[in-house]
């Protein structure tokens, strides 16, 4: 006979609370989200000594007051799932700080563990813990543990099991916050107690001291019993009381009581062999965050890890992308030619798997990156540097390396910002990723950059598109962060932690997570994508049409996507634009920025198949092009005049630049604010900021005199 | 309902703080220190401690040690704040030197009503004399003495171990010269300026 047990892992960020559950499920794990919030949920499984653990990794928190959604999950779960045990993983080093949330799992009443993880470091600092002593002080049972070196993993299992064996109910020390605190507290618990449907809940003794620390979440619960004005007349006059007694607000007062119990409790338990003034990661930080210095190594090392990432994955895509076109020729060999069935195999499901497989070597690396960064503990730093910057136009620190990332791609870097606490932070940064040029548009900066500007300009112009779309980025920011997701700043008291060496073994495990959730979420919706964007590129069905430049011009024309290119050119006359193969081209775009230069080739019958990826286009001399380059200054409207000139050529890549992000990012946009609200709100506003944007260039440019 | 302050007599409120003083000096309070230092005899010294322990203020059980209740530490506090506050007022603000200001502030600090004591805490904060942990320069360390900050902010504040008490040391300031990093309960945060603004300390020299 077997028994389940589920088991949640609490405790403060950077404790190793991840690296445990890592070394316990392996990769039996699931991810998924809390019901309703962006909050991630990793479950894990495993059987031990006949029992089988469902391991939840609860969010990473500080203490479980209801500031943060995060403090918000992790405590409704402990309380609505009624876990069997929660394992508190503590940062034996960082003991003090630490066990601020233990005491306070103590009062919620959870069946609970401490483990103190990072044994070895505590005692490199000079610190020895008598764990025997530290678990009679608080009455809950300690097991020591390090987690990177995988010692005593087993040992939480058994302990939970040994908790949940045991016939007797452990004597749980209770906090005492001095006698008149005290005494005050319990008045409010009386109050409490007058409603059975509140105290059933939760503990009637933790209800009260939350009111007391005026808790909105719990103050929420307690306006809806029908005791509320009793009990809130108890809170109001036991908080005057206290603030008469001690001249601070109830809150204070109980946080510095729980400290001071906490460091009673230390000094009796842990000794302190030596003091270690300063250790190695001061020192790194004297360099890493010097006046000076700080900044020019941080661009540095940022520089070097997008070189990285871009260079490694490219040739990677390459053989992607030439296997499923070698499989597509292979394939297409073996079906009847010109046939709709064909089509839909070569183009819409081997090119649409291709296009959801191309993007998993930079998402991959990009992940080994972050992770390598985070768990360093440098990405901290990161947000340290750039947060005056970022503050000053609404946002984070933390959000600086998404929205830099995403001049790579746009998708790793909408998954990176799950490094962003705050919801309307992280949304915001979400929601301006997409104005930061991704490699993939590139390749049509090229094309009409080489058509319509003179090379010694190339430069220039290319860094005045990116310039534009950091501007418009940072507007929108600020224009989001103050009309549309308003709120409070969110506060940046934020751990700076030490330098560690990352395992291989975690960013691994981060990787093939963040690899899956991808593949996974946001595959499916990338591939339904390509086989629309077949349809619509391939159909009505004209069987007569061949397969040479002139068929597939004609086929493309007089499909649907080539019917919407048509009807949609009139919206862009404002801005000058007056090509309908553009309005196709714009099409495409939505399904992959990659296939716009390829569209447009097809459509002036110029032939400019082929690769065209961030490095694969070889600079304005290439080749590729040149053709289509002469095609787009040829074209003409019908009464003769040019339709392209430099003005409408750089109105037409500003609004390549800032109009809808690829229907990937939609999807992962979809997937990381776990709603469908988001993603269509980024496809209309994306189109609108990019049409005014495109009109604005276009008529002030002419009001300008340039042409 | 627990004495306020001035509901005491001066000289058993200049014992509370006495008590308090040594305690923190010197982890506790003897009775042979307590009356070196008010320059009385030990037998005023008992006489007192009894009519404290009636008011449930001290606890005085092992002969010689005397420990303050948690009533008499929230007492002691408020009288030792308001000797500090006045004390700093005359001598920090007006310029008094400091032997006069300390013995003003003993006469005054027993009579002054909660309101002007309020007005001089504002008029502190606003002169800037009272230190916020902003005003701490790098490589310096202050007590925690008063949180200003409100809701989410100060939750998070406290979840971070900053609470009235707490020792802060200030390691260093962005090179953007936002935010600032310091150290406390032996770790790192960092903090911006606009929130290290919210919190009075007192500097440690």
């Amino acid at each position: 006979m077997s028994r389940n047990i589920k088991l949640a892992l609490a405790g403060n960020p950077n404790a190793g609370k991840t690296t445990i559950f890592n070394n316990l499920t392996g990769l039996r794990q699931h991810v998924g989200n809390y019901a309703g919030v962006t909050v991630e949920k990793k479950e894990g499984f495993l059987s031990h000594r006949g029992y089988n653990f469902t391991i939840v990794d609860l969010p990473g928190i500080y203490g479980l007051s209801a500031s943060s959604i995060d403090e918000i999950v992790a405590r409704n779960f402990i309380v609505e799932e009624k876990p069997d045990v929660v394992i508190d993983v503590i940062d034996a080093s960082n003991l003090e700080r630490n066990l601020y949330l233990a005491v306070q799992l103590m009062e919620l009443g959870a069946p609970l563990i401490l483990a103190l993880n990072m044994a070895d470091m505590a005692q490199k600092q000079g610190l020895s813990i008598d764990a025997e002593k530290l678990s009679t002080l608080l009455g809950v049972p300690i097991i020591m543990t390090v987690a990177t070196r995988r010692v005593a993993m087993q040992d939480i299992l058994d302990s939970a099991i040994r908790l949940i064996e045991s016939k007797s109910v452990p004597v749980r020390t209770r906090i005492h916050y001095g006698r008149e605190v005290d005494r005050l507290i319990d008045r409010t618990t009386e109050a409490v107690l007058k409603d059975p449907a509140l105290s059933r809940r939760y503990p009637a003794r933790w209800i009260s001291i939350k009111l007391l620390e005026q808790d909105a979440e719990v103050l929420k619960r307690v306006m809806e019993s029908p005791f509320a004005s009793t009990i809130l007349d108890a809170v109001e006059k036991s908080s005057e009381a206290i603030r008469g007694l001690f001249g601070d607000d109830p809150e204070t007062i109980i946080a510095e009581r729980r400290y001071s119990f906490i460091s009673g409790a230390c000094e009796e338990a842990v000794r302190r062999s030596f003091e270690q003034r300063h250790d190695i990661s001061d020192m790194i930080d004297t360099i890493l965050l010097n006046r000076l210095l700080g900044l020019p190594i941080f661009l540095l090392l940022i520089w070097l890890t997008f070189k990285f990432v871009f260079y490694a994955s490219e040739p990677m895509e390459a053989a992607i992308e030439g296997f499923f076109g070698l499989l597509g020729r292979v394939v297409g060999g073996i079906l009847p030619a010109a046939s709709p069935l064909r089509s839909l195999i070569v183009d819409g499901v081997i090119g649409g798997v291709g296009s959801v497989l191309v993007f998993i070597p930079v998402i991959f690396l990009i992940f080994f990156a972050m992770s390598f960064l985070e768990d360093s503990g440098y990405l901290a730093r990161a947000a340290f540097l750039m947060d005056k910057f970022m503050h000053k136009i609404g946002l984070h620190g933390r959000s600086f390396i998404p929205m830099l990332l995403g001049f790579g791609c746009s998708l790793p870097a909408i998954m990176a910002t799950r490094t962003i606490d705050d919801e309307r932070d992280r949304l915001t940064t979400i929601l301006v990723i997409p104005f930061m040029s991704c490699g993939a548009r590139l390749p049509i900066y090229v094309l009409f950059i080489g058509a319509f500007f003179p090379e010694a300009q190339a430069g220039n112009i290319l860094f005045l598109i990116y310039l534009t779309g950091i501007f418009v980025a940072v507007i929108m920011a600020w224009i989001l962060r103050r009309y549309l997701l308003r709120g409070p700043a969110a506060p940046f008291v934020m751990e700076l932690p030490p330098y560690r060496i990352p395992t291989l073994r975690a960013i691994l495990v981060h990787i093939w997570e963040r690899g899956t959730v991808y593949l996974k979420k946001a595959g499916t919706v990338i591939l339904a994508g390509a086989v629309i964007m077949w349809f619509l590129s391939n159909f009505p069905w004209y069987p007569n049409f061949s397969d040479n430049r002139n068929g597939e011009m004609k086929r493309m024309e007089l499909s649907y996507a080539g019917r919407i290119g048509k009807a949609i050119m009139p919206v862009f006359h404002p801005s000058g634009i007056h090509d309908w193969r553009l309005g196709v081209g714009f099409v495409g775009g939505f399904f992959a920025k990659e296939i716009v230069v390829t569209t447009l080739g097809t459509l002036y019958a110029a032939g400019a198949g082929g690769r065209l990826r961030q490095s694969g286009c070889d600079g304005w001399k290439g080749e590729h092009n040149l053709s289509l380059r002469q095609s787009l200054r040829n074209a003409v409207r019908q009464d003769g005049t040019p339709i392209y000139t430099p003005l409408i050529a750089f109105s037409v890549m500003v609004f390549f630049l800032l109009y809808l992000p690829c229907i990937s990012t939609v999807a992962i946009i979809r997937r990381e604010t776990n709603s469908w609200r988001w993603p269509v709100f980024t496809i209309l506003y994306t189109i609108a900021v990019a049409w005014v944007a495109s009109f604005l260039i276009y008529q002030g440019g002419k009001l300008l005199g340039l042409k | 309902m627990s004495p306020f302050v001035g509901e005491l007599s001066s000289s058993l409120e200049d014992y509370l703080e006495a008590i308090l003083v040594l305690a923190r000096e010197k982890k506790v309070a003897r009775v042979r220190d307590i009356a070196a230092r008010l320059g009385v005899a030990m037998s005023s010294v008992d006489g007192a401690l009894r009519r404290l322990a009636d008011e449930n203020l001290v606890r005085h059980e092992r002969y010689e040690f005397v420990e303050l209740t948690d009533k008499g530490i929230a007492l002691a506090r408020k009288i030792f704040d308001r000797h500090n506050l006045l004390t700093h007022l005359l001598h920090d603000i007006l310029g008094v030197d400091a032997e006069t200001a300390e013995k003003d502030a003993c006469a005054i600090e027993h009579h002054v009503s909660q309101k002007t004591i309020q007005s001089i805490i504002d008029f502190s904060i606003q002169r800037k004399k009272y230190h916020t942990l902003k005003d701490i320069p790098p490589g310096k360390s202050a007590r925690v003495a008063r949180l200003t900050s409100h809701g989410a902010i100060l939750k998070r504040m406290l979840d971070m171990g900053i609470s009235p008490g707490a020792i802060i040391e200030v390691k260093r300031v962005a090179p953007l010269g936002d935010p600032m990093e310091v150290a406390i309960l032996g770790y790192n945060l960092s903090l911006r300026k606009s929130e290290a603004n919210s919190i009075l300390v007192e500097p440690l020299s």
